[in-house]
């Protein structure tokens, strides 16, 4: 009886657990034991485990998409190039949250982000190319939405770590 | 904190009666559920809504600028909502693992006729 992992269930399944008391028949043991833990065991957890390489993401596109954005009141062409480069790391961190299973809150909230006709980094972005230069008091008010933004990716993935 | 609602107040009222007569014009079946929803959400907004206005006044921002902010900020109650329900899908996870070795320990127990 060294291994009772192993001989413990062999045994009792040839003669029947006792349950309050009294001693089960086997067939029924075997049923009410596959019952509860069948379902229990075959369900995947419902949302994508913490992922460092995702949460290291989001915290470098927030202070790199704050800091462009700042510039924003200069012509759009003289940041053209580091704009574009920050649209495809956008589009790359959105692509990396959709490719991970179970993870389609987190991408949800990476297509608010990026989307170019919406109004958080990828649509700011858009308006600036459209505009060319934009008011300081616009840049402002739009860098704390924007960093809000960010700040519900960044904790939904740190919140992930509890488990 | 309470001043600053005070002072907001008009404005919001102003919003929320745009807002139900918008509502009733369209879809009239739904205007009782959801003006209290629409009403919710303005409120919680009420001093950036307040600021931009008053940036709008002193010609700090334009009217479409003021508009990109408000759909602006209504992104940021989707992403907010989103880290919500992913938060609370976290939980509920939690909550799982916990009831499957709580009740294996059980069984476990009852197998091997050591309970408790």
């Amino acid at each position: 009886m060294n291994r009772p992992f192993i001989c413990m269930p062999l045994h009792c399944f040839r003669t029947g657990p006792i349950l309050m008391g009294q001693r089960v028949n086997p067939p029924c043991f075997l049923a009410l034991a596959l019952l509860v833990l069948v379902p229990m065991a075959g369900c995947a957890p419902s949302i994508a485990s913490y992922s460092a390489r995702a949460y290291e993401q989001a915290v470098d596109l927030k202070v790199d998409t704050l800091r462009l954005i700042e510039r924003a009141e200069q012509p759009y062409e003289t940041h053209r190039s580091r704009v574009e480069s920050l649209q495809v790391r956008l589009l790359k961190a959105r692509e990396f949250a959709r490719g991970r299973a179970h993870n389609e809150m987190a991408t949800s909230q990476w297509d608010i982000m990026v989307d170019p006709d919406g109004h958080m980094a990828g649509g700011f972005l858009s308006r600036w190319a459209a505009e060319d230069s934009l008011s300081w008091a616009f840049i402002r008010e739009v860098s704390i939405q924007i960093e809000s933004g960010f700040d519900t990716i960044i904790r939904l993935e740190s919140g992930k770590k509890q488990r | 904190m309470s001043s600053t609602n005070t002072a907001n107040e008009p404005m919001v009222d102003l919003m929320i009666d745009a807002f139900r007569q918008q509502l009733e014009a369209w879809l009239p079946s739904l205007s009782d559920r959801l003006v209290p929803v629409g009403k919710n959400l303005l409120k919680r907004n009420a001093a950036q809504l307040q600021t931009w206005a008053s940036l709008a006044a002193a010609g700090q921002l334009t009217k479409d600028e003021v508009a990109w902010l408000v759909r602006s900020r209504m992104d940021l109650t989707r992403l907010t909502a989103l880290e919500s329900a992913g938060l609370a899908q976290v939980e509920i996870d939690q909550f799982r693992n916990m009831l499957t070795k709580a009740t294996i320990g059980v069984l476990i127990g009852r197998l091997t006729g050591q309970d408790g």
